[in-house]
């Protein structure tokens, strides 16, 4: 298979387009999601914020702070507007603007998401590979099997099992912290060992799963059968045609594994006290500082909308048979 | 007699038959069997321990696992064994609740969203937008603005995990839709509800089953997860979550009681995801292992 030429013609445009415009609707609607947290509280939201020992002047001072007052559309309205000007709002909890204080950690919990993404895909690819290659025999079973115990073990287990033992016992990598990679690259790569090991053996469990269930039904294809006929060397058959055509269902489950993997960072980083958007945001909820868990809610999604429309768009270029309209 | 004998013949063929099948599919038979056992001890719980799960004793602080105390104790000197015994039934409830909730809610809008095409469309952009969030952070969401309780933990639980079984009942309402035997119930005049549950339904039910097992395994971790984040069921109530929540701090002394609730979660829902790898492979044994 030659690679895709790099053809960027108008239908293709036109695609790209119109699914762009497709994505605004529904972020429009996780926005709305986001602004309804705060209205789904039972009671007055500042009422909650404030604790038992609130006066009535401090939630009154709070409600009109938070634009409570103000008509319900009116609300939605300024919360639309303030993000298009990158305003999430105030956090009288951190005293600063909800976009600053997430803006700064998102590097943080980013670079957790990527590194635990590096170690799923270099675990899971090739354990669903060699699942494939020998359905229903010892290696296949080994292979669900570990992935098997991936899905099932929690996150925060995992990530503290392997707390305990290479950092208590054996003293090998720092129990928690985190080091920026461009301060102290060696240091940054031992802080970030373990936290991004953890969260990325278990979503290797998810991939490899789809990896092999994705090699499987290329295996079975006529062209392999081909392939093997003409005597072409295994390896051959395998990578190049097999693993190649097998790509696309794997890229669109690595889109979807990043999602949960980003859900999956903020346990990992109570658990490594990593100071990540995680962090922050389980904070915010104890306090129910809703303005800083609105502002994750709305990045978050945002972020997982921009993957699934960057998965489609590989998927067109990946696949020419796709059709652009 | 000549028919009894035939009948009872049948009938062993049957069960042998029935047998056979469960012997090909270890992980049915591993997964629910241990689930059982799990489901049962939790269940039993006030006849296999005598200690109170809340009950503190500043005289046996961080004890190691001995006859007295099978799992040691937790640094109020309560009883960790009798503590995972009771947060699992809570474990147990809560995901088993989110697992009818979402099948009953998610089966109905799945079918109604298989049969009308109009409804479709609006339905899954709204799954669609449900599906951006990271689950765990839409539970966390939710939490926030419910407020911390197990019923609140339900609620956040389903929202998240509920477009899954949308998903995968509308795939098979959709595909059963094209069908004949639809084509004459409506023919005969079969009412829209009638379509929906007794013919559509039952088509679905099979993949629903397997799903909804999935997602009790889901919730259980979900449930352990947010308990443990502190941000679901409070202290002092045990979770198997925020046992080991509470024992963090205590790992570098006390490291057994992390491992013990870690261990029960782990088992529950391995047994639960065996339990579905194995009812998949009957229903659908084309996709084994594979899963959203």
């Amino acid at each position: 298979m030659n690679h895709p030429p790099l053809f960027v013609n108008a239908k293709m445009i036109n695609y790209i387009i119109r699914r762009l415009l497709g994505a605004i609707p529904t972020w429009l609607l996780v926005g709305l999601v986001a602004f309804l947290i705060i209205h789904l509280t039972p009671g007055d939201p500042a009422a909650v914020m404030l604790g038992p020992e609130a006066t009535h002047t401090g939630i009154e001072v709070l409600r009109e702070r938070l634009g409570l007052n103000k008509p319900f559309l009116i609300q939605l309205r300024d919360w639309y507007l303030g993000i298009l000007h990158g305003d999430l709002g105030y956090s009288f909890f951190l005293g600063r603007s909800v976009a600053a204080a997430l803006w700064e950690r998102l590097p943080v919990t980013f670079t957790l998401a990527v590194c635990a993404m590096l170690v799923a895909v270099f675990i899971g690819v090739p354990l669903g590979v060699i699942a494939a290659l020998h359905p229903n025999k010892l290696q296949d079973t080994i292979a669900m099997g570990i992935s098997l115990l991936g899905l099932s073990v929690p996150e925060f287990v995992m990530g503290l099992a392997l707390i305990y033992v290479f950092a208590v016992l054996l003293r090998w990598f720092p129990a928690g912290g985190y080091v920026s990679f461009t301060e102290n690259f060696p240091r940054a790569l031992l802080h970030i060992a373990m936290p991004a090991s953890s969260l990325g053996f278990i979503q290797a469990a998810l991939i490899a799963r789809m990896t092999r269930a994705a090699m499987l039904e290329v295996l079975n294809a006529d062209f392999i059968h081909t392939a093997r006929a003409k005597g072409l060397p295994e390896a051959t058959v395998i990578w190049r045609h097999a693993f190649r055509n097998a790509m696309l269902p794997i890229i669109t489950v690595i889109g979807l594994a990043f999602t949960l993997l980003l859900g999956g960072a903020f346990i990992t980083e109570v658990v490594f006290r990593i100071p990540g958007m995680g962090l922050l945001t389980i904070s915010a909820v104890k306090r129910r500082d809703y303005p800083v868990v609105q502002g994750a809610l709305l990045i978050l999604a945002s972020f997982v909308l921009l993957m699934n429309l960057l998965v489609d768009l590989a998927y067109a270029y990946f696949d020419p048979r796709i059709q652009y309209d | 007699m000549l028919t009894s004998i035939l009948e009872f013949n049948m009938i062993e063929k049957k069960f042998i038959k029935i047998i056979k099948k469960i012997k090909q599919n270890p992980s049915l038979t591993i997964g629910g069997l241990w689930f059982g056992l799990l489901c049962l001890a939790v269940l039993l719980a006030p006849s296999l321990v005598h200690v109170d799960p809340l009950t503190i004793n500043y005289m046996a602080i961080l004890e190691p696992p001995s006859r007295a105390h099978l799992m040691g104790t937790d640094e109020l000197g309560r009883d960790v064994f009798s503590r995972v015994l009771y947060g699992g039934r809570i474990s147990l409830a809560i995901g088993a609740a989110v697992a009818v909730l979402t099948g009953i809610i998610g089966a109905a809008i799945g079918l109604i969203c298989g049969y009308f095409s109009k409804i479709d469309f609006v339905l899954m952009r709204l799954m669609d937008v449900l599906m951006a969030f990271p689950s765990l952070l839409l539970g966390l969401a939710m939490m926030a603005a419910l407020g911390f309780s197990a019923f609140n933990v339900v609620i956040a639980l389903s929202l998240a995990y509920m477009p899954r079984t949308v998903r995968v009942v509308r795939s098979v309402a959709l595909a059963t839709r094209q069908q004949n035997f639809i084509e004459a119930a409506k023919a005969l005049g079969a009412s829209t509800p009638r379509i929906l549950f007794r013919h559509m339904l039952p088509a679905a039910v099979p993949v629903l089953v397997v799903q909804q097992t999935f997602i009790f395994a889901y919730a259980v971790l979900g449930e352990a997860t947010l308990s443990f984040a502190g941000v679901g069921i409070q202290p002092p109530t045990p979770t198997l979550g925020n046992i080991i929540g509470d024992a963090q701090p205590f790992m570098q002394n006390a490291p057994w009681i992390v491992f013990f609730a870690g261990g029960v979660i782990m088992a529950y829902v391995l047994f639960l995801n065996l339990l579905g790898d194995g009812l998949r492979e009957i229903v659908d044994p084309k996709r084994r292992y594979a899963r959203i």
